[in-house]
């Protein structure tokens, strides 16, 4: 079944076809999303924020169009109010940096907006070509979320020496995903 | 950009990125930010973070989020209905008020313009209604990663909050602050969290949702649970709780059992921290292994052959 006819079926009554689209969606969604916000559990909470917007407000859908698009400027907008959020809890808290960091979010939001997934997958391929040290590091920062104490330990090396590391392999990444996206224009 | 103050720049950020920066720095930081070139990188390295992070972390899975999806749009529409009943309430009361209220005389008004004064306080009600229907639909909407969604019952199970109780059905949410309760010895509950953990509870089980932003707590006050976790974040551990003890897990397959005095904890996959509540002792118990918190009983962890009538 296309979108459109799924989209055609909820409209008639059946909700439960909602799910396809959900399922069909949510990853690539949320991929879209996980950039655009300051961590990944609040990208998996504005995806399931968006499909129910998605949901309430299908009749709004302009057959014809593109229904992941929609989906992506409906997210967009949370992850906006999002930030804008989090800028004046930010402020109430007294939260210099942070408050910061979310103007500067808003203020290159637009720039950024359509970017997301092509992101993703050249990050992917970025961190598959980093080095067994180097993805062991990542592993232990991210995954398994060791302090870096415990990872200055595994390399045989102190806290701060895992934290230069862990910067300059940051830093490989983010130059490599510049240059992947460069060679790979829309 | 000067060469110092690009390399202050970096040690800054670095110390941001992974929580080690002070209060101090953090405003030195900002005034970097002067420079529109580092505020940029500061921007990249600050999303790249969040991307890495977003990649590598345990997806939620697709069944799951079709279940938190369907439980949003249920209570929507459930609350879309309260609101229209309320209104059909109201209408109904205007219209039977209209001829009798002319009779009740309040000041001088005459019955021709106290009218639009009861029309408007029939809004006001109504507005003051939709207003509080929509805080309590906001509050309590599934966000919170403590939220469970039920993916299955048998017999009776019920569900107490802030908001009375209710039967349990599949498909309701179980959210924090509220109490679920298998009622018989028969009776079992499953439920499934975002990141897909899945619960099973059974034997008569009270068990209260004690979830905060740091992690989800589940305080099971009596009966059986058996839990599948998937991996939780190492700094918001999934926690169980009983009156004797506190089983505190990242990613294990488990049995928890709460009785009187006696809490008995089978580890099938995975490891878990156990604490003993009432001097904070603490055993690690692995794969293999159980561990029972009760008066007189030692507090080590010891192996178990899983018994095959109840896997």
């Amino acid at each position: 079944m296309d979108d459109s006819e799924i989209i055609t079926a909820v409209l008639d009554g059946d909700r439960e076809a909602f799910g396809i689209l959900v399922e069909r969606y949510q990853r690539t969604l949320y991929y879209f999303v996980v950039g655009k916000v300051a961590d990944d559990t609040e990208a998996k909470d504005i995806v399931q924020r968006t499909f129910v917007l998605a949901f309430q407000n299908l009749s709004d859908f302009r057959a014809g169009e593109s229904f992941y698009a929609w989906l992506k400027g409906i997210a967009l907008n949370h992850c906006r109010n999002e930030w804008r959020r989090y800028q004046s809890q930010a402020r109430l808290a007294r939260r210099l940096l942070e408050e910061k960091r979310a103007e500067l979010e808003l203020a290159s939001f637009d720039a950024h907006a359509n970017e997301g997934e092509r992101r993703i997958a050249a990050l992917r391929h970025c961190l598959e070509q980093l080095g067994p040290q180097e993805q062991s590091v990542i592993e232990m920062r991210f995954v398994q979320e060791l302090p870096l104490l415990a990872i200055g330990e595994e390399l045989g090396r102190g806290a701060e020496a895992a934290r230069l590391f862990l910067y300059r392999i940051r830093q490989r990444l983010a130059n490599c995903v510049k240059k992947r996206l460069r060679l790979e224009p829309l | 950009m000067s060469a110092e103050n690009l390399s202050r720049f970096e040690d800054l950020a670095s110390r941001y990125l992974d929580d080690a920066l002070t209060e101090a720095e953090a405003s030195e930081l900002v005034a970097l930010f002067a420079d529109p070139q580092l505020a940029a990188w500061f921007l990249e390295m600050t999303r790249l973070n969040s991307e890495i992070a977003g990649l590598l972390a345990a997806p939620v899975p697709d069944a799951a989020m079709v279940e938190l999806v369907r439980a949003d749009i249920e209570k929507g529409l459930a609350a879309a209905h309260a609101r229209s009943d309320v209104r059909l309430c109201l209408a109904e009361r205007e219209m039977a008020r209209g001829p009798s209220a002319a009779t009740v005389s309040v000041g001088h008004s005459s019955p021709r313009q106290r009218r639009p004064t009861v029309r408007w306080l029939a809004r006001a009600a109504v507005f003051i209604v939709f207003a509080s229907l929509a805080t309590v639909f906001l509050v309590s909407r599934p966000r919170h990663a403590g939220t469970a969604v039920v993916a299955s019952v048998r017999g009776d199970a019920r569900c107490a909050g802030s908001r009375g109780e209710r039967v349990l059905t599949t498909g309701q949410s179980w959210e924090r602050g509220e109490t679920l309760n298998t009622v018989g010895a028969k009776s079992t509950v499953a439920v499934t969290f975002r990141d897909g953990t899945r619960l099973d509870f059974s034997g008569n089980s009270i068990v209260v949702n004690q979830s905060l932003g740091g992690g989800c707590r589940l305080e099971l006050e009596h009966g059986e649970m058996r839990a599948t976790l998937v991996k939780q974040p190492a700094r918001h551990p999934f926690t169980f709780a009983t009156t004797e003890a506190e089983a505190i897990v990242v990613s294990a397959k488990l049995r928890l059992a709460a009785g009187a005095h006696r809490t008995r904890l089978e580890v099938t996959e995975g490891e878990v921290r156990f604490r003993r509540r009432h001097d904070g002792a603490e055993v690690i118990v692995k794969a293999g292994h159980f561990a029972v918190v009760a008066p007189n009983a030692p507090f080590t962890a010891t192996p178990f052959h899983p018994d095959p009538l109840h896997p």
